[in-house]
């Protein structure tokens, strides 16, 4: 899994891209108490210094921060690469000792990094080759994303136009992926959703917006306060004091 | 925004409650949208998800509701263009209309004003609603999750939680403690050693309490680090918290401000309902009234997790009566009582929810000193025999119309808190989305 956080506010922009591991078969609730150290950091990324709007330098620039990122995470991956082949002896939690086979089977991580380990656009479903103006909908009906199909497609090559399948793999404006040529794992599969960002502070956030313009235009914010305030306690649910648009969010 | 998921769906039903007219329609449609998307983030949280429930194929159902119903936010969808665009059109149609309008009498006037403002908002709906749109990519990842579930079971597994928390400890810690010079390489080695060092006290813990011979020194440093061992799971309720001014009846009758013939009169019902009969009350008042009474003021009810077959929740119920509880108002918790068999109450199940209005213990000298530990309580009622409602989806309760505001229930049958949100006087909605358990039974 990996997240880019700041390191410090203020002074000097710093910021960190890590990449953590931890292994599949631990049961969630161990491995998110963080007593259990289940998840260990396994490398820092090198952050790319800020891009404004295109310009030539800059194009050139971003083909060097694609370029830097591929190189390291090849760096990370390379241990896995024969690992997943012949396998490996583990000392395991009951003391006996197994040969084992480990894959990279997901990658945790929320939209915008995936997008950017991807090489997609910035609103591109990793997931499928869904068109922007469609999003809102609930049509279910575009292809999955063929990674391997990606990998294959190079640009140098486009110079006779016949292939109909290179054209529409370039109309969906694929970058460089990381994830290309790891033994035994599917890019597609890495994706996973993430309730996070998408429900938490994605869908209930774009909610709470349109509840309250839609309380103020019938007339009714004054009454959701109320009520909000005059909630009762419960185990694991923190009462609110203030109403909500009291509170900054 | 985790507890907003819990209550936002009764609070919304409670502010948009009492429509007539215009507004019920608007009303109708932004509760069922809320609802769907509510109930889409408790199918998401499931930690298994099994053959017989099939939690993905209502995931998908909520989902498709959700995707039918959320039109209704659709003008609040507005972007800073689409603005732009409004203002430029109202005034197009202002100056056609000062052009045409130029000999008209002031009696029509007014009326002319009143269909021209209609016109108006009729057109700005329309250019709003072509032109707002809700393509952004949170609400079509949303339609993945159904098939992530399909193929890899559970989703709060790939929480990214877990990484954001790993960044205090692994990261900003060892930013913290480097010299900022050449920070990277500091960051990855000052974690490095905590983590060995933590590892092996884990392995060191694990291995004693596997009762292996380890030095004495070993054994003394490992009690000083490690943290006091959690106390064994009790599964049974405990009353706690006695309070000192009450020792009989009269005590308890004077405080509670319940009258003394109705304590007697649910004692006595409770006895006949619930004791054998050779260990009973005393059925005459005059023996009731010297029995010693303990008046408590907090009931420990160990509730099941969601899904688990051993892990506890301990719920805290209190009955503080008309004390502060930490100094901010009293607290006389809703519990649910087991009142019924599983067809009673709708979609209740058999509970009722209840406020909690006394923890008693009640010694009886003649039967041995046996202790009698009960709950008044004052139960509720479901409003329309206890369906959902197909607005909001949850169910209202009200006060009991009949005189038996005061009932005697033993504490066994306290099943755990109950969240209900205040509608009007006398009338609550149980919030079944306050989490998963109550989620799956009432829904």
């Amino acid at each position: 899994m990996s997240d880019l956080t700041n390191l410090t506010n203020f002074s000097r922009d710093k910021k960190a891209w890590p990449v953590y591991i931890t292994i599949g078969i631990l049961p969630s609730a161990g491995r998110n108490s963080p007593g259990s150290m289940a998840v260990l950091l396994l490398a820092l990324l090198p952050v790319p210094p800020k891009l404004f709007k295109s310009s030539t330098a800059d194009r050139h620039q971003r083909k060097i921060n694609a370029d830097t990122l591929q190189d390291v995470f090849e760096l990370i991956f390379t241990p896995l690469q024969d690992v997943a082949h012949v396998g490996i002896l583990i000392d395991c939690a009951d003391g006996k000792v197994r040969p084992c086979f480990p894959i990279l089977s997901a990658w945790i991580a929320d939209h915008m990094e995936n997008v950017a380990l991807h090489g997609l656009k910035t609103n591109a479903c990793p997931k499928c080759e869904m068109p922007t103006n469609e999003l809102g909908t609930n049509a279910r009906s575009y292809r999955a994303r063929d990674y391997a199909r990606y990998q294959r497609y190079k640009p140098e090559n486009q110079t006779s136009g016949s292939e109909t399948d290179d054209d529409h793999v370039m109309n969906l404006g694929i970058g460089q992926n990381i994830f290309y040529g790891l033994n035994r794992a599917s890019a597609s599969d890495l994706y996973k959703p993430n309730i996070l960002h998408t429900i938490y502070l994605g869908l209930f956030k774009h909610m709470m917006d349109w509840i309250e313009a839609f309380l103020k235009k019938h007339g009714r914010p004054h009454a959701f306060d109320e009520v909000w305030k005059a909630l009762p306690p419960y185990p694991g649910f923190l009462v609110p004091k203030k109403a909500y648009r009291e509170v900054t969010q | 925004m985790r507890n907003l998921g819990r209550c936002i769906l009764g609070v919304l039903a409670v502010a948009l409650r009492q429509t007539g007219g215009a507004q019920a329609i608007p009303f109708k449609c932004a509760l069922r949208c809320v609802r769907a998307l509510v109930d889409c983030n408790m199918m998401a949280q499931y930690p298994s998800h099994t053959p017989d429930t099939i939690a993905y194929e209502y995931l998908e159902k909520y989902l498709d509701q959700f995707h039918r119903m959320k039109d209704i936010f659709l003008e609040f969808r507005v972007t800073k263009r689409t603005q732009a665009k409004l203002a430029k059109q109202r005034k197009e149609i202002r100056r056609q209309r000062a052009l045409m309008r130029e000999r008209v009498a002031t009696s029509q006037r007014r009326r002319i004003h009143d269909d021209d403002r209609d016109e108006e908002d009729e057109q700005r709906m329309d250019m709003i609603h072509c032109e707002s749109h809700f393509n952004f990519i949170k609400m079509h990842v949303l339609s993945h999750f159904c098939d992530h579930i399909r193929q890899f079971r559970n989703i709060p597994r790939y929480s990214t939680e877990i990484g954001k928390l790993a960044h205090k400890t692994q990261i900003k810690q060892g930013w913290r403690q480097s010299n900022k010079n050449d920070a990277v390489r500091q960051i990855v080695h000052s974690y490095g050693r905590q983590h060995a060092i933590r590892m092996r006290l884990l392995n060191l813990q694990s291995l004693k309490n596997r009762a292996a011979d380890l030095s004495p020194d070993v054994l003394k440093h490992l009690d000083r680090t490690t943290s006091t061992v959690s106390p064994p799971v009790i599964c049974r309720r405990i009353l706690k918290r006695r309070r000192g001014d009450v020792s009989n009846i009269v005590d308890f009758s004077r405080i509670s401000g319940v009258s003394l013939e109705i304590i007697y009169r649910e004692l006595i019902r409770y006895s006949r309902h619930n004791l054998p009969i050779d260990h009973g009350l005393p059925e005459d008042h005059a023996t009731l009234r010297p029995l010693p009474i303990e008046l408590l003021t907090q009931l420990e009810v160990p509730v099941l997790r969601f899904q688990e077959t051993d892990v506890y929740e301990i719920h805290r119920a209190r009955s503080m009566g008309t004390l502060h509880f930490r100094n901010q108002g009293s607290r006389n918790d809703w519990v649910w009582v087991q009142a019924g068999t599983e067809e009673m109450y709708g979609a209740l199940r058999g509970h009722l929810p209840a406020r909690l209005v006394a923890l008693l213990k009640i010694r009886d000298p003649r039967s041995e000193d046996t202790v009698r530990r009960v709950a008044g309580v004052q139960l509720l009622t479901p409003v329309n025999s206890g369906r959902l409602s197909d607005l909001h989806g949850l169910v209202t309760v009200q006060m009991r119309e009949d005189t038996r505001g005061f009932t005697i229930v033993d504490i066994g049958t306290i099943l755990g808190l109950a969240h209900l949100i205040p509608e009007e006087d006398q009338r609550w909605l149980v919030n079944s989305r306050i989490d998963l358990r109550t989620f799956n039974e009432l829904c």
